[in-house]
Order: C-alpha cells, then structure tokens, then sequence
C-alpha cells in the first residue's frame, strides 16, 4: 500500500500544467490546485496526465448533477411525466432521496411523440436513467 | 412577541436573585479602571490573549457533520445536514444554498431564552450565513441546501465567532466541498483597551461607552472571519464606535489571531481523519 496523504481544504496540492490536472475534491486557483475535502490525496493516471484527486474520508456528499447515471423509483404516473425519488447516484446510496421528473420526451429517443408512459412505467418500479441537462425541482 | 403556549416558560413572575444581593455590583467605570490598573483580565490573562480552545468532531450522531468548540466556558455545537432540495421553489440557482440557524438554548444566558428566534439570533444567523457563503463551494451543488445549525449551550462571550469557526469544521466533517479552513476572532475595544476573545463581561463592558472626563469614546465589538490559506477576510462586522487608526490596528491583531487558530483545526481535523481510516481498516 502507498502511504497515504491527508489533505484538508484550502490546502495547496501541486501547480496545475500540463500533466496534472484538477480532478474530484479539489479546485484549481491561479495556477495551484487547491483541495476541497478533508480525506486523502489520490493521483490518477490516464494518458500521460495525472489527475489529482481528493476523496473524503467518511461517506461522500453527493448531489445528482448533469450527465449522472441515478437509479431511481418511479411513485406517481401522469400522461406527461413520471415523479421519482433518485436512491442512488452513480454507485454510492444516498441517505435521503431525491425527487426527479421524467419527461414523455425523454422516455426514449426514438418515436418521442408515440411514447405512453404507462405502457413504459408503474409505480414502484425501479429505473436506470441519466440526468438530463439540469435537475428539476418542482 | 406572543408566547409559546405548548412548552414550559417558567414561571409568571420572577425576579434575578441578584436584585436582593446587597449592591456591590461595581459600575463599568470601576471595571474598567479595575482591568486597567491590574493588567490582566478575571481568568489572568492578557489583553491580547486567546482563551483555551477545546474541538471535536463528530458529536450529533443524527447529523452528516458537527463540531463542538470550547472556549472556556463558552460552548457552542454546530451540526451540518446533507445538501438536500429547496421546498417550494420554482426557478433554478446555480449556485447552492446555505440555511444557517444561530440559536442559543434557552438556559445558556444569564436570562433564560425563549425558544423563538429573537432579534439577536437572527442576526447571527446572518453573519454566519454571509461568512461561510464564500466558504463553502456553493457552485458543486446547485439548487440544493445546506443546512447548518449553531446550539450554544453556554454563553460566556465570544458565540458567533465560536459558531462560525465551529461551523468551518463540521462543514469539513460532512464533506461539504470548501475552499479553505475558516477561523474567526471576536475583539472588543473600550477606550484605549482592547480585549481580544472576550468574555460575557467584558462583551458587556465594550458595548457602551463609558463616559469619563477623557474625550476618547471608542467602544465595540469587531467580529472578523478570515480564509487562511488565501488570506481572505469573508466576513467583517462591527457595533460601536471606533476610530479608524484604532480599527486598522484591531484587524491585524484579529488576523494573527484567527491564524494561530488553524493549526488546532487542523489537528483536530487530521485526528478525525485517522480515526476513519483505523476504523475502515479494521471493518
């Protein structure tokens, strides 16, 4: 095992360039990157750059953002959309759930106008989905 | 204000006991002379002297995150809760949200407190929010909440500011993402004195003038909240009256010492951080 690091926040990591670069947990600021979180520093390596990355001890704070995969629970059906309650983001539970909506248009992609939600939903049923470009609250 | 019907409010009528005590309650003006002539403070220590600081994570098992800060007698617990949706909310923010609440509980004054939120502790909810807003990186989780709750438990002076550096840990502690560790420093001037860290009397002492034969009336409260790492001052408030050379000369003397701060939350951080990891290690 390689010995761990602890970072706290605001803590200055490394200079930002060509090879390392900002990943999770961390913030970038004239030219240094900066930690976010209290945990231990990660460096991942992907085609010859290095992302440095924070992760925090303890469970992770998570908020379902743009472009996550979420597992959620669909508990009301309408003809326009379908109310959930997201349960998990990517592959961490949440402790609280969130609501989401899904839009008829976004059933499916192909025959958006044909699309029925009941004949593709009930209550209770367990979802797969990716969050569209921003979350809805309503 | 209308009363709270549904809790105890103690009795009716009651009267301080120390209305019957005989009058040997000295006026500030002896106080102050008091303090200046011992120079040192009640506890023995100087003018510019912190209190003892004792901090702990992790208290409030129910919460994703707290702290608990002790200054002497001063004790504040401040838990943090999961970034959750806005109620009743129709348009998107970019930016997060963050609810602080500053409550004193009702048996930590010298007057007992009502269970409504008073003037006061709306006001600190305010300066609490206003610090850690810049603190805190609110663009990570957009159109969500963060919900911070201040309790103290013991007012001896220096709450907010035992609030706002308590409420930097355990937004640490809940993995909230944070740009730096935030400190902060109450100071109280009378005159020529200058207190740092006060304590409920000498708050007290700083809050009025005190009118003598001198022309000096400089009094207050200054309550700073710095970022260490970026040297960012995110939050200032003051009350009274201070001369501007007097003032430039407080907000160095609170940046040193919300800096001599840090190294204690990083210890304390660091500690919960090891904590976890011995633990998940033998899990």
């Amino acid at each position: 095992m390689t010995e761990l690091r602890i970072c706290l926040p605001g803590q200055r990591l490394c200079l930002s360039d060509k090879v390392y670069t900002s990943g999770q947990g961390t913030y970038e600021r004239q030219g240094y990157i900066y930690s976010q979180l209290t945990g231990c520093l990660d460096i991942v390596e992907k085609d010859n750059v290095k992302v440095v990355e924070v992760h925090s001890s303890g469970e992770q704070t998570v908020v379902p953002g743009q472009g996550d995969i979420i597992t959620a629970q669909v508990y009301i059906i309408t003809q326009q959309y379908a109310k959930c309650n997201i349960k998990c983001v990517g592959d961490t539970v949440l402790r609280r759930p969130f609501r989401a909506v899904l839009r008829r248009e976004d059933v499916r992609a192909t025959e958006k106008d044909r699309v029925e939600i009941y004949k593709s939903f009930r209550p209770g049923d367990i979802i797969l989905a990716r969050v569209a470009e921003r979350s809805i609250t309503d | 204000m209308p009363l709270d019907h549904k809790r105890i409010n103690g009795p009716d009528e009651t009267l301080p006991y120390s209305l019957f005590a005989k009058q040997s309650t000295p006026s500030w003006n002896q106080i102050f002379k008091e303090l200046q002539k011992e120079g040192k403070r009640s506890d023995a220590r100087g003018f510019l002297d912190h209190r003892k600081v004792f901090l702990k994570t992790g208290i409030v098992s129910q919460a994703k995150g707290s702290a608990y800060i002790e200054l002497d007698n001063s004790k504040v617990i401040v838990s943090v809760f999961d970034p959750h949706e806005i109620p009743n909310r129709q348009d998107y923010s970019l930016k997060g949200e963050i609810y602080c609440e500053f409550k004193f509980a009702p048996f930590s004054c010298k007057k007992r407190r009502l269970h409504q939120k008073d003037n006061e502790e709306n006001q600190y909810s305010a300066i609490m929010k206003q610090a850690l807003e810049s603190t805190v990186c609110r663009h990570e989780f957009p159109n969500f909440q963060v919900d911070i709750y201040a309790l103290v438990l013991h007012n001896d002076g220096s709450c907010l500011s035992a609030a706002i550096t308590a409420a930097g840990i355990a937004l640490s502690h809940a993995g909230v993402p944070m740009y730096d560790i935030i400190t902060s420093v109450t100071l109280g001037i009378q005159k020529d004195m200058i207190l740092l860290d006060p304590n409920v009397l000498e708050q007290s002492l700083c809050s009025g003038p005190i009118l003598d034969d001198t022309k000096n009336s400089d009094h207050g409260i200054v309550v700073i909240s710095i970022l260490n790492n970026h040297n960012q001052i995110s939050q200032f408030y003051q009350s009274g009256m201070i001369s501007l050379e007097k003032l430039n000369q407080t907000v160095e003397l609170l940046q040193k010492a919300c800096s001599d701060l840090v190294p204690l939350i990083q210890k304390c951080l660091v500690k919960h951080v090891i904590k976890t990891l011995k633990s998940s290690g033998e899990g």
